[in-house]
């Protein structure tokens, strides 16, 4: 199981090298909001390739979405993005994500967890917000105050089926890049490796060239498509720090960087530049 | 879109990157580092997020952002300088397998290195890495130890530590690439605090030695530190 309380996300806090977190799948989390009705700054359970089994003690709307995970409701399948109540008693369980990365998991109710930021999303490295910033384990109850905020305008979220191609912007050190290696950016597949996590996204594909190298730290943000020593590629994600010093050869848009999220470790991407 | 402005008497040029994120970059060797702080104090609601390095301010757009918004940029000032701290941080000069990259590079022994390291005053350079984590300036050049090529999978809380031109502070575990001189006896950082960051960019630090069974006894104060 490797299953995490998320929400939108700690904002504003990059100054002092807090990194943004919250989900990784911000399409899929506004889905969740609409289909419950409401704007609240929700706490979600983000669920990555396995879905966990869940008992419920209390009368609630649940929505599942992200992930098709085979959820079942005491053996009865679950739609995703469409509310359904639960009763004491009730097992909420699935399987391995059929395809895409990450599966998700709101309430009705306000989930009554840690908050760090304004924000309740488990940061592992600084033990913030829900959980101490960790993972949820075996037998841990999480209890719930009253209902979200109900409203009748919540954003209409396009369900258009993911993608493995993803638009590259130039990022600021685009230019490092010999004119080999910009045609390769363009034209080449980019296989997720194993090793990465929430914090990025290692990728493999064929070796790029920098003619330059940074000389100091600058900024990086969610979405920076950073060029490794190696010639290999980073996509920095939500847990990701806030500086660093190798090139930002390009950047994902916070649209695709939620698309990008659910592509499974394994499964290679591909890059159009805009 | 101008392709440079003016801010705190500093020309600074401006990149402005789709409707995502606008750079400020200065054609100077002076850091900027100061000017970003200032922008991120106003805290524009035009701007998600501020994030400043030496060389460059790089501001995160909210999505209402219209280009006339730039223009309060301008009226950003620079706190003053008298308004900084000197805190004087005890620190453990732990046995840390670093030090033998230390003595190859610098030339020094250990206790002529903590001699020299004893008589400066460093001053904030940045924020960045990992929460809690401060760049320091002021060290010589012959006290400057290049990263290590492999990082250490875990170095510990409060670990003081050298990376190339910069004195760290990683206030947090984590994997880390810098050489690791001891570790100091106070908290910089503080989440059940906002900000986290108990010391200011106008702050100058020094440090004080203390053996292991003192750094114990004093355990992990908070700045300002109090009592020694």
């Amino acid at each position: 199981m490797n299953a995490s309380i998320q929400d939108s996300g700690r904002i504003g806090y990059a100054f002092y090298a807090i990194p943004r977190s919250g989900v990784m799948d911000q399409k899929s989390y506004q889905i969740i909001q609409s289909t419950l009705q409401t704007n609240d700054n929700i706490s979600v359970i983000e669920c990555t390739l396995q879905a966990p089994t869940i008992l419920f003690h209390d009368t609630m709307q649940i929505v599942v979405s992200g992930a098709d995970m085979q959820w079942r409701v005491n053996d009865n399948p679950l739609s995703l993005n469409s509310p359904t109540t639960v009763n004491p008693g009730d097992i909420l369980k699935g399987g391995f994500a059929k395809a895409n990365f990450r599966g998700y998991i709101g309430f009705s109710h306000q989930m009554q967890v840690t908050r760090h930021y304004g924000s309740t999303s488990s940061y592992a490295y600084a033990n913030f917000g829900a959980n101490d910033g960790r993972l949820l384990t075996k037998g841990q109850v999480l209890t719930f105050a009253q209902a979200n905020t109900p409203t009748s305008t919540t954003a209409k979220v396009n369900l258009d089926i993911a993608t493995e191609s993803f638009t590259l912007h130039k990022g600021p050190e685009h230019y490092f890049l010999d004119d080999h290696s910009t045609e390769l950016l363009a034209n080449s597949a980019f296989m997720i490796l194993p090793q990465s996590n929430r914090m990025g996204a290692r990728l493999q594909g064929p070796q790029l060239t920098s003619e330059k190298t940074l000389k100091k730290s600058v900024s990086v943000l969610p979405g920076f498509i950073q060029l490794l020593p190696s010639g290999q590629l980073i996509i920095l994600l939500q847990d990701g720090q806030t500086t660093g010093g190798y090139p930002r050869v390009g950047y994902l848009s916070s649209t695709d960087i939620a698309e990008f999220n659910q592509v499974p470790i394994g499964k290679s991407v591909r890059f159009v530049l805009s | 879109m101008p392709s440079s402005i003016t801010l705190c008497n500093q020309v600074l040029q401006v990149r402005q990157f789709g409707n995502a994120f606008i750079l400020l970059n200065s054609r100077e060797n002076e850091s900027i580092f100061p000017i970003g702080q200032a922008i991120y104090q106003e805290q524009f609601d035009f701007l998600q997020e501020v994030i400043a390095t030496e060389s460059e301010i790089c501001l995160k757009l909210n999505p209402h952002f219209q280009k006339d918004n730039l223009k309060a940029l301008e009226n950003v000032q620079l706190p003053q300088s008298t308004q900084g701290k000197l805190h004087t941080i005890p620190v453990w000069f732990s046995d840390s397998d670093d030090w033998t990259a230390i003595n190859n590079h610098s030339q020094l022994t250990k206790e002529s290195f903590i001699n020299h390291f004893l008589e400066l005053e460093f001053s904030v350079a940045m924020f960045g890495f990992l929460p809690g984590f401060v760049y320091l300036d002021g060290l010589p050049d012959q006290m400057h130890i290049p990263r290590k090529t492999t990082p250490t999978a875990e170095v510990l809380p409060n670990t003081l530590a050298i990376g190339g031109p910069y004195l760290g502070i990683y206030s947090l575990p984590s994997p880390g690439g810098w050489n690791a001189i001891g570790r100091i006896a106070c908290n910089i950082f503080d989440s059940s605090l906002d900000p986290p960051m108990l010391i200011n960019q106008q702050d100058r630090f020094q440090f004080s030695q203390v053996g292991h069974s003192a750094y114990i006894a004093i355990g992990s104060q908070q700045l300002p530190i109090t009592k020694l």
